[in-house]
């Protein structure tokens, strides 16, 4: 290490939740690896997958006295600081600073990489990385190729939250009726208010920060009184600097005019304290003011955001939620009540002859490489397969379970994510490349346009022209190499250039669509024999059309503050792995990293694979929990309404085991 | 008795701050002037990285009242020096070693070390770029709740409620 302030090793934490030991620091978090006693014993509840989901319904259910055991595929590298530091170095090292980049690959639980993405041809499925991507014929545009899935998720003791941004938003009243309202996709079994309890656990346990009216303006629903747990995390001064000029502005479309609003967006990051809020009465804590929950491993640490600038692909601070703070912050008759068990490899759902579940077979590696592992049934009373859209629906059509409806693996979805951007005015200094990377956004989120085309959200990138073109390394190869810079005038020009870069990130609503879909075929499998995913993915005319609206919507404001718009698609397929056609023109987008559908809720066993108690309709005691049960998406990040769901399940678990 | 101690340490520093436009002291404080000079040194080994150094020296020593002027001349138009000067240029804005362009390698050879890499996490962190357009490198350095918010250097307070 270098330079006195630049460390961010987690350190050793003397009072708080982590013990010392010989050997440094272990968490007082029950994790194991290959535990013997486990294969004897049967659990109330095992649980496939230790992300966001898993982690609630672990601490839910061993918090009400239930036994749990708690499966994860991937590492717990994490379990010591040293191991979270090491996450944040490969980051420092890695060359391509992808979402993956701070979490070694593991070819025994593989996770997905943008690096590996490229366009199927008809016939030519590509097969390099971990995930198959199976050619899907584009509906509009050229056809020789078409388009891979285009998010990636991670397998580690922490799941995708490892990575992900941190946003905390509700799903709109009117997301969950959006074939009755607007003739597109499918209803929810249940409405906004069903889950309105569960998201306000979910805020509270992903510590989130927003502001109630801020969102109440966009549609959000509340109850009265309701506050979150933090205020809004505070603006960029990107943020305030768009709103200063965009003030009154509005945008037209379809036969309505919208107005063009700053809008800070809700984010499980931690800010200041919201003096308002009170823990709920089922709490420890209930009344008492809200504390936000740093690292884990230094509780001095991470209890604000602390301008890493840095959410994705890894806070090293944990100011931002993962996964981890709730397995690693467990109380102590909690704890006593779960194990977990890392480097375990849920292969097989296996099925009694009366359509239960009798158990899970797993596959314990020891050495990365899979030539080596062992294998255990993990029994219990009930089982959850929580493994995320892609690693669930593969597992269910792995052990042929789930699918009397055809639909486990069909409705995959993300967030298409259009790129564009534009430069302010000369002379302008945005702030650019400080604070988190989205800390508002411009919303277009709800109106009578949904019969006609997507709604999506604008994040207001405090990053500058990062995505778009990799700023501001990009900048300097330009200056250095194309212009011949050096000195002083490569540094007054470097700032001056990307001060004023300006960009927007449309997340654009998809519907779910049959041929959009997780398969599985003998033919691939990795190294522990598991079945690789095949993927197959398009994009619809509906959220093709958004598009176009997004771009136009993203000119007119950069011109209205005096900008000029610098956006550029790629013009050919082979130019590009987002390409996409609309309408004839090209477009170019990106994953969200919002992986949901592949084993939807409904309230018939014909169309969906469970039911609102998110129990599978085939077996009594398998519950699927994840983005895989969203029937569809809105225009909000999934992670909260996944916790939320996740909430939902483990009372109906409760219940189930209780009757 | 003094001598004209030949220093390839100092004359390294004295080109990159040409080349960067950071001052020399700016530079020693990143704390890499030893290991960017032997990673270059590594890859390019002393033929290549001790005639630019020389030549530098004797841009230095000629007492040039274009300093500017005759770095972009001897060296950066150099088809041998240009290319070399450009990387380091770009090592220590980034931290990242590009490898040389191909027609570099035809002409001049090719080496194990010349791989595009990070050269080190600390010069990922001490990259002068994040420096250069007033910001920090993500995930290190950062600079607090909130400091997110005010103006940075040179642009204008706005009248809001985060006016601070």
């Amino acid at each position: 290490m270098s330079g006195g302030n630049d460390g961010n090793t987690p350190r050793s934490n003397q009072q708080g939740s982590a013990e010392s030991s010989e050997g440094g620091v272990t968490l007082a978090s029950p994790v194991t690896r290959a535990h013997p006693a486990a294969a004897e014993r049967i659990y109330d509840v095992v649980i496939v997958g230790a992300g966001v989901a898993g982690a609630i319904l672990a601490k839910e259910l061993a918090g009400a006295g239930k036994t749990v055991l708690l499966l994860e595929a991937g590492r717990a590298t994490s379990i010591r600081p040293e191991g979270y530091a090491s996450y944040v170095e490969t980051f420092y090292e890695a060359l391509a600073k992808t979402p993956n980049s701070p979490f070694p690959q593991n070819p025994a639980a593989a996770s997905s990489s943008v690096l590996f993405q490229q366009r199927p041809r008809e016939g030519v499925p590509v097969t390099t990385g971990y995930q198959v991507y199976k050619y899907r014929k584009p509906c509009q545009g050229p056809s020789e190729s078409g388009l891979p899935f285009l998010s990636t998720f991670t397998r580690a003791l922490g799941g995708t939250t490892l990575h992900f941004l941190g946003t905390c938003i509700r799903m709109l009243p009117e997301d969950f009726h959006l074939a009755t309202l607007f003739g597109h996709g499918i209803d929810w079994p249940f409405g906004f208010e069903t889950l309105e309890p569960f998201y306000e656990k979910g805020e509270l346990e992903m510590g989130t920060a927003a502001d109630v009216a801020m969102q109440e303006r966009e549609g959000t629903k509340f109850r009265p009184g309701y506050q979150y747990p933090m205020r809004q995390i505070p603006p960029s001064y990107f943020d305030r600097w768009l709103e200063d000029r965009i003030r009154g502005m509005t945008f037209k479309m379809g036969n309505e005019s919208f107005p063009v609003e700053v809008v800070g967006t809700p984010a499980g990051r931690n800010g200041m304290p919201n003096p308002g809020y009170r823990y709920p009465k089922e709490h420890p804590l209930a009344g008492q003011p809200y504390q936000p929950i740093g690292s884990p491993y230094d509780t001095r640490r991470g209890q604000r955001c602390e301008g890493n600038s840095n959410c994705v692909p890894i806070c090293p601070v944990m100011a931002k939620y993962n996964a981890l703070r709730t397995l690693y912050t467990l109380q102590p008759k909690t704890s006593r009540n779960l194990e977990i068990i890392t480097q375990a490899v849920a292969s097989q759902i296996e099925l009694a002859e009366d359509g239960k579940v009798s158990g899970i077979v797993c596959k314990l590696y020891d050495v990365e490489t899979g030539s080596q592992y062992v294998k255990f049934t993990a029994r219990g009373q009930v089982y959850v397969v929580a493994a995320h859209a892609i690693e669930s629906a593969k597992l269910l059509l792995a052990s042929g379970a789930a699918n009397s409806s055809d639909m486990v693996g069909r409705n995959l979805m993300d967030h298409p994510y259009l790129l564009t951007w534009g430069l302010a005015p000369k002379g302008a200094r945005l702030g650019v490349n400080r604070g988190p990377q989205i800390t508002s956004e411009l919303p277009m989120r709800h109106g009578s346009f949904r019969k006609d085309f997507a709604a999506f959200r604008a994040d207001i990138r405090n990053r500058g022209w990062d995505f778009a073109k990799g700023s501001p390394y990009w900048d300097v190869g330009m200056l250095v190499n194309d212009e011949q810079r050096f000195g002083l005038s490569l540094r007054d020009e470097l700032r001056d250039r990307v001060q004023r870069q300006i960009s927007f990130g449309f997340q654009i609503e998809q519907l779910p669509d049959p041929d959009n879909r997780v398969e599985i075929d003998d033919k691939y499998r990795d190294a522990l024999g598991n079945h690789r995913p095949i993927l197959s993915y398009d994009v619809s005319e509906y959220t093709r059309k958004a598009m176009r609206v997004a771009r136009d919507l993203s000119r007119s404001v950069i011109e209205h503050v005096g900008g000029k718009d610098h956006t550029e698609y790629p013009k050919r397929p082979k130019e590009a792995v987002g390409y996409i056609d609309v309408g004839g023109e090209p477009f170019e987008i990106h994953g969200s990293g919002h992986i949901m559908g592949t084993h939807r809720m409904g309230l018939r066993r014909s169309d969906s694979v469970v039911n609102p108690d998110q129990r599978t309709w085939d077996h009594r005691n398998l519950f699927l929990v994840g983005c895989g049960n969203m029937p569809t998406v809105g225009t909000s990040n999934p992670t909260l309404t996944v916790a939320a769901l996740a909430f939902k399940a483990a009372k109906a678990i409760k219940k189930q085991l209780e009757s | 008795m003094e001598t004209d101690r030949i220093d390839p340490l100092e004359d390294f520093v004295g080109l990159s701050a040409v080349l960067t436009g950071f001052e020399t002291a700016e530079l020693h404080g990143t704390g890499l002037v030893e290991s960017h000079y032997k990673t270059i040194l590594d890859i390019l080994g002393e033929r290549i990285f001790g005639r630019l150094l020389l030549t530098w020296r004797q841009i230095r020593e000629s007492e040039a009242n274009d300093v500017d002027f005759d770095v972009r001349k001897k060296i950066l138009e150099n088809s041998l020096l240009g290319p070399v000067a450009r990387n380091i240029l770009v090592l220590w804005y980034t931290g990242n070693w590009n490898q040389m362009p191909g027609e570099w390698r035809d002409q001049y050879g090719a080496a194990a070390g010349d791989r595009t890499r990070v050269v080190s996490a600390a010069a990922y962190r001490q990259g002068l770029v994040w420096r250069a357009v007033l910001a920090h490198p993500p995930a290190a350095k950062q600079p607090g709740f909130g400091s997110w918010t005010p103006p940075p250097e040179g642009a204008d307070e706005i009248d809001d409620e985060w006016r601070q």
